[in-house]
């Protein structure tokens, strides 16, 4: 399964703060936006494939074309405001 | 001897600069010099007049990423002892957020690393700020002016390269 997470405002756009995805074979960041569109979270993309929505895979900065396999974890969220 | 801690902590409980100073001496017992900074929750947001901010995090990748920042911080300073300390969970207007420690042989690369180890957090690290005030909740929006400060120090090392 991949372990979807969703923070701050897009969590609460989308009222989840995270999903199981199955995986597809060559599974990208793209296809699971596509995907979670199609299915569970209609109206998601406009979130989540939003030009300044960052996306990290196993906690590393990644992007709409980064590869997915089996057991990653893929957590979109805004910019950051820390500090 | 204190017991060891790590250099990057996130937490909800409060710091004390005092011990933090202290603890970062006696880590780093030669260094002339020690710079500490700590970040505080304003008054002011785009709600008007602020009660309190909630500091939303993602448990794992905060760390890391705050990590790596020290990291790259120790390529470009010969820095001694660092230490960051990052709250999230609700904060009152006065609390402090974020505590950034260096120690170094001297002054200059004791400011800069400090200096650069807070911009880089503030444009890096995946930690969130909403604003809680008497008008509403607001997420607070990331600002082109952290940008520009953590690619001022991408350009500095350009033109050094």
């Amino acid at each position: 399964m991949l372990r979807v997470l969703f923070f701050a405002s897009i969590r609460e756009r989308l009222g989840s703060a995270g999903i199981d995805v199955v995986p597809a074979p060559g599974d990208t960041v793209a296809a699971l936006v596509s995907r979670l569109e199609a299915g569970p979270l209609p109206g998601c993309s406009r979130w989540l494939a939003a030009p300044n929505t960052l996306v990290a895979v196993n906690q590393v900065l990644g992007s709409p074309d980064s590869a997915l396999a089996d057991g990653d974890e893929v957590a979109f969220y805004p910019p950051v405001t820390g500090g | 001897m204190s017991v060891q801690r790590p250099e990057v902590e996130v937490r909800s409980a409060d710091f004390s600069v005092a011990e933090e100073y202290a603890a970062l001496c006696e880590r780093a017992p030669e260094c002339g010099a020690c710079v500490v900074f700590t970040g505080r929750v304003r008054g002011d947001g785009a709600v008007g007049a602020l009660e309190a901010l909630e500091l939303e995090h993602y448990p794992g990748m905060t760390e890391r990423s705050i990590a790596e920042v020290l990291a790259t911080a120790r390529t470009r300073w010969p820095v001694q002892a660092v230490r960051v300390v990052h709250r999230v969970g609700r904060l009152e207007v006065g609390e402090q957020i974020v505590f950034v420690g260096v120690a170094a042989g001297h002054r200059g690369d004791a400011f800069a690393a400090a200096e650069f180890v807070m911009d880089y957090l503030k444009t890096r690290a995946p930690i969130w700020k909403k604003e809680h005030g008497a008008a509403g909740t607001h997420w607070v929006e990331s600002r082109a002016a952290d940008a520009a400060a953590a690619a001022r120090w991408d350009s500095d090392q350009q033109e050094t390269a």
